[in-house]
């Protein structure tokens, strides 16, 4: 196997951000996490994950937020984004963004599902990021 | 009618008043129209008068007459079309259907002066069935009565003034004209009664609809507000304890055993909290039903404050260094429950940190008070004295404060303020419905101040009887001073 994939999780609730760090850990993910939208941000330029696993409801910084910060930046636009969610209808407020988020995960998750989540999407193959850019790029030219 | 409850009869008035209003709309502009045509042309036919030099005849005298009460019914007319315009529901009934209905009088009046109880005047008497029918559309039901008693008086007035001014008795034809024109008056009179009467109740009928629908939606609205703040209540314990087990049957072969152990502990912790979650919402109806099933005894206010401020649940309220000013006098003592007084004042002192910034201090006070009468409150316990002594519990934070316009519904199940749902802050919205439960329960009553205004936070107040060897306290008022004893996750406990 190559260099273990890298996940910054941000979350406001330790106690999840616990279960979720462990569990990746133990099936072999670099875990990096924040407990705050803004914190988040700060992590991801340090850290450069290739996923990000995101709360919706946090204070300051909120996921909605963080995925728009994230997508509005052709630097970070092609980066999986999966958000963790207790309300279902959360999948309504993101529908707006240009480039969406690549999963809704519904909340109770269990790490060995999250897991198989974030493979899948880290799995995205180079052609559907092009894409991605492409689209940022027509879009801040339009 | 006299059944109908207030909420209806607002109902049938704005209702009624549409009513009204919708016609109103249509007729003064039409009788000023019709009016004003009739002026024109009297107008003209004086002219010509003017002309022929025919005005000293008895002809041209009732012509000027004519003119002039057209040309002031016309100013009437044109009054009520503008009190329609500006929705002015019974000035513009009014202006249509009296001046109309004295007109008539006056006319008929005048005529049977002249001519005596001739065929021209009974047929003038008509104009009363058209008055009557005015007033029962266009006016309520006060207008209706008067508009057809004047329209009465008017018609037999008439028949007298001839039969006096002519020197002659009413005729037999002239007699069953007028009974004719009484009881045909009676009969519209009856019928536009019946037609206003007959809409009053369905009217009212209708309100009841709407009502049950308003509490519907709002039913609807809460069992929403529930779904949305439960589904976050729910979701995150239950994704605790599955990570928690997820992570103990797929740890690693050389996870040491402590490891083990703790993810096994801390998924039981996740499914106490589910536990207790599911409790508080199904308890919520246990406790409405059982809340006064208790044996009232006194209860010292500050033992059970400190007994409080040590249930409070450090991860919901935030385990912060808070201060929390205390002034309560030592033997302030209510006539109660020691665990329902508890639960009050654990809920209150938890909203109280949960919803105000970090480092800003809640403030709790106590001190005896005479119940205000006048503002009632539901009183189950000891409901005989009408001014009896209260101890009253403020509980004062700095937080956002409360919209005065959502505070009275903050004390209903499952109601949380749109902000604090939106926000990070858990709760189910059953801990102030708690606290008006048991609070009534042991005939008190509580309630909130607050401006809204943020920073200026709010003020929690509970009014509980004084237990009955408390009346010698009142009298000596000592000003004992007590502090903490224990030590608490909070900050600065002092009991000033």
């Amino acid at each position: 196997m190559n260099a273990p994939i890298k996940v910054l999780l941000v979350d406001d609730n330790e106690d999840l951000i616990d279960v979720l760090e462990e569990g990746l850990t133990n099936q072999g993910f670099a875990v990096v996490v924040a407990y705050d939208g803004a914190a988040g941000l700060e992590r991801f330029i340090e850290a450069r994950p290739d996923c990000v696993v995101i709360d919706v409801k946090m204070p300051q910084l909120d996921g909605y937020q963080l995925v728009r910060a994230l997508r509005g930046d052709p630097a970070t636009a092609a980066i999986p984004l999966l958000i963790l969610t207790a309300l279902p209808q959360d999948q309504e407020r993101f529908k707006g963004l240009a480039a969406g988020v690549d999963l809704f995960l519904l909340k109770p998750q269990t790490p060995t599902e999250i897991a198989a989540q974030i493979r899948r999407a880290v799995l995205i193959d180079d052609a559907e990021r092009e894409r991605r850019l492409h689209h940022l790029a027509e879009e801040g030219q339009g | 009618m006299s059944t109908m409850l207030p909420a209806y009869a607002r109902i049938f008035a704005d209702y009624d008043r549409q009513r009204r209003l919708n016609l109103l709309r249509i007729i003064t502009p039409f009788f000023y129209i019709v009016e004003s045509l009739f002026l024109v042309s009297s107008f003209l036919l004086l002219l010509g008068g003017v002309v022929g030099g025919r005005l000293g005849s008895p002809q041209g005298f009732a012509l000027i007459e004519t003119t002039i009460s057209s040309a002031v019914i016309n100013v009437v007319y044109g009054l009520a079309w503008h009190a329609a315009r500006r929705g002015q529901v019974g000035r513009a009934s009014w202006l249509i259907t009296f001046p109309t209905t004295l007109s008539f009088m006056i006319s008929c009046v005048a005529q049977s002066a002249r001519d005596g109880p001739s065929p021209l005047v009974l047929s003038l008497l008509a104009g009363f069935v058209v008055v009557i029918a005015l007033a029962g559309a266009l006016g309520g039901r006060g207008q209706l009565i008067t508009i057809t008693a004047l329209s009465a008086i008017g018609a037999v007035g008439t028949m007298l003034v001839a039969a006096a001014l002519h020197g002659d008795t009413l005729g037999s034809v002239q007699m069953a004209a007028l009974a004719f024109f009484i009881v045909a008056d009676l009969a519209e009179f009856a019928i536009f009664l019946a037609v206003q009467q007959s809409s009053r109740v369905s009217i009212a009928q209708l309100g009841e609809l709407r009502l049950a629908v308003e509490r519907a939606e709002q039913l609807d609205d809460l069992k929403n507000q529930f779904i949305s703040s439960v589904n976050h209540e729910l979701r995150n314990p239950i994704m605790g304890m599955l990570g928690h087990l997820d992570n103990l049957v797929n740890a690693p072969p050389t996870t040491p055993v402590e490891r083990l152990r703790r993810n096994a502990d801390r998924a039981l912790q996740s499914a106490f909290r589910l536990r207790r979650l599911v409790d508080s919402i199904l308890d919520a109806r246990r406790m409405d039903q059982h809340a006064g099933e208790f044996d009232p005894a006194p209860v010292n206010v500050l033992d059970a404050l400190h007994a409080a401020i040590q249930l409070i649940d450090p991860a919901e309220a935030k385990l912060v260094e808070r201060d929390l000013h205390i002034a309560m006098p030592a033997d302030l003592t209510i006539q109660g429950e020691t665990i329902r007084l508890q639960q009050i004042l654990t809920n209150l002192i938890s909203n109280a940190l949960k919803y105000s910034p970090l480092g800003s201090p809640v403030t709790i006070l106590g001190q005896v008070m005479p119940e205000k009468t006048g503002e009632t409150g539901k009183r189950s316990v000891a409901a005989q004295a009408s001014a009896r002594m209260m101890a009253e519990i403020t509980v004062q934070d700095h937080g956002l404060g409360i919209p005065p316009d959502q505070a009275p519904l903050l004390f209903n199940k499952f109601v949380r303020l749109p902000r604090d749902l939106a926000s990070t802050v858990v709760g189910n919205g059953l801990g102030l419905h708690l606290c008006k439960v048991l609070a009534e329960a042991m005939g008190g009553r509580i309630w909130v101040e607050s401006s809204g205004l943020p920073n200026e936070g709010s003020t929690f107040h509970v009014l509980l009887p004084l237990a009955s060897t408390a009346d010698a306290y009142i009298a000596s008022s000592p000003t004992a001073i007590v502090t903490a004893a224990a030590p608490t996750p909070y900050g600065v406990i002092t009991n000033e």
